[in-house]
């Protein structure tokens, strides 16, 4: 197969992280100067999986549409869960809150608080999140 | 209507946004399905991987905000699917097995025989190496595209590359009577 032509390039554009930057230009070439003796064998690779996929049929409409409606309604499903529970627990809390007050235990229900308002936003703050662009699932 | 305006329709939602969704996943199937087939070499696995990518990427559709390319937001969705499936244990060997067991037919023809070793080659490579090979060699993907594509960083990339090259020319400089002798010359030439 013949190296990204200019067709598959924009088939595949830069994601949304930004303009692209410079190059880091050295090694980018190093690399292409060390994958130059393999591209005549990448190349047929790569021409032999696009005769592959020309002999794969590509699904009709009903088929996307139908796999739309699945997961929509399973993603759907899923949020309406996650409120339910976020729901129960939050009464569940509260309501044991209300009972500890209720039995006079104010000073461990504040000293409680105080600690969750301390490490909230720590803990908020270290979680190991990936913070990439718009690639990102 | 233009990809802009189908992503528009599809984040809005309602009955519209999934035939806008709808719309938008078949005309990148074809994309996902060619990316895996390079990645996996097994036509079965790949259309499973594409299905099972578009399925996920209909899950996070929220986070997907609509500026990038639609295609690129997919192939990095599959791209982490099947990193997360291959480091599940089991999973893994589930694929490792269907990927060595049904590789393409052993090769009829001249043209199909030339891959023989190169495809080997390049199943042999752990997915974290071939992935970014892909990425790089077939899409043209820069560092950065790769390293927010598989949220690694920049130096995994650069390096994960340099050693997927390394163990492809000595993968195919071992080959004993294969069927890579212009590619062994080239080899040793360079």
């Amino acid at each position: 197969m013949r190296k990204p032509e200019k067709h598959q390039k924009n088939l595949f554009p830069r994601p949304a992280t930004g303009p692209k930057k410079q190059r880091p230009g050295s090694d980018e070439e190093e690399l292409l100067s060390a994958l130059a003796p393999l591209k005549p064998a990448l190349d047929a690779f790569g021409e032999e999986t696009e005769e592959i996929l020309a002999g794969l049929a590509t699904p009709g409409p009903a088929y996307f549409t139908g796999i739309v409606r699945k997961a929509l309604a399973g993603a759907r499903k899923a949020a309406l869960a996650e409120a339910l529970t976020f729901m129960a627990v939050a009464i569940a809390f509260l309501t044991g809150v209300h009972w500890f007050l209720q039995a006079g235990y104010f000073l461990p229900v504040a000293v409680g608080y105080g600690i969750i308002a301390l490490l909230l936003p720590t803990v908020i703050l270290f979680v190991p999140e990936a913070r990439h662009g718009e690639v990102n699932e | 209507m233009r990809e802009k305006e189908l992503i528009k329709t599809a984040l809005a939602g309602g009955k519209r946004g999934e035939e806008a969704l709808a719309a938008l996943l078949q005309a990148n199937y074809r994309l996902v399905l060619g990316y895996f087939l390079k990645v996996t070499q097994d036509p079965e696995l790949a259309r499973d991987l594409t299905q099972e990518t578009m399925v996920r990427a209909l899950k996070n559709l929220p986070k997907y905000r609509g500026e990038g390319k639609f295609s690129t937001w997919l192939i990095a969705v599959g791209s982490n699917f099947y990193r997360d499936e291959l480091r599940k244990k089991k999973t893994a060997e589930k694929i490792a097995e269907k990927t060595n067991d049904r590789r393409f037919p052993l090769p009829e023809k001249q043209a199909e025989a030339e891959t023989v070793d190169i495809k080997r080659a390049l199943l042999e490579l752990p997915a974290e190496k071939r992935i970014p090979l892909v990425l790089k060699y077939y899409y043209d993907y820069s560092y950065q595209e790769i390293a927010a594509t598989l949220k690694i960083p920049l130096g995994t990339v650069r390096s994960r590359l340099h050693a997927a090259v390394r163990q492809l020319r000595e993968r195919l400089q071992e080959e004993p009577e294969g069927t890579h002798r212009k590619i062994r010359a080239t080899l040793e030439e360079s």
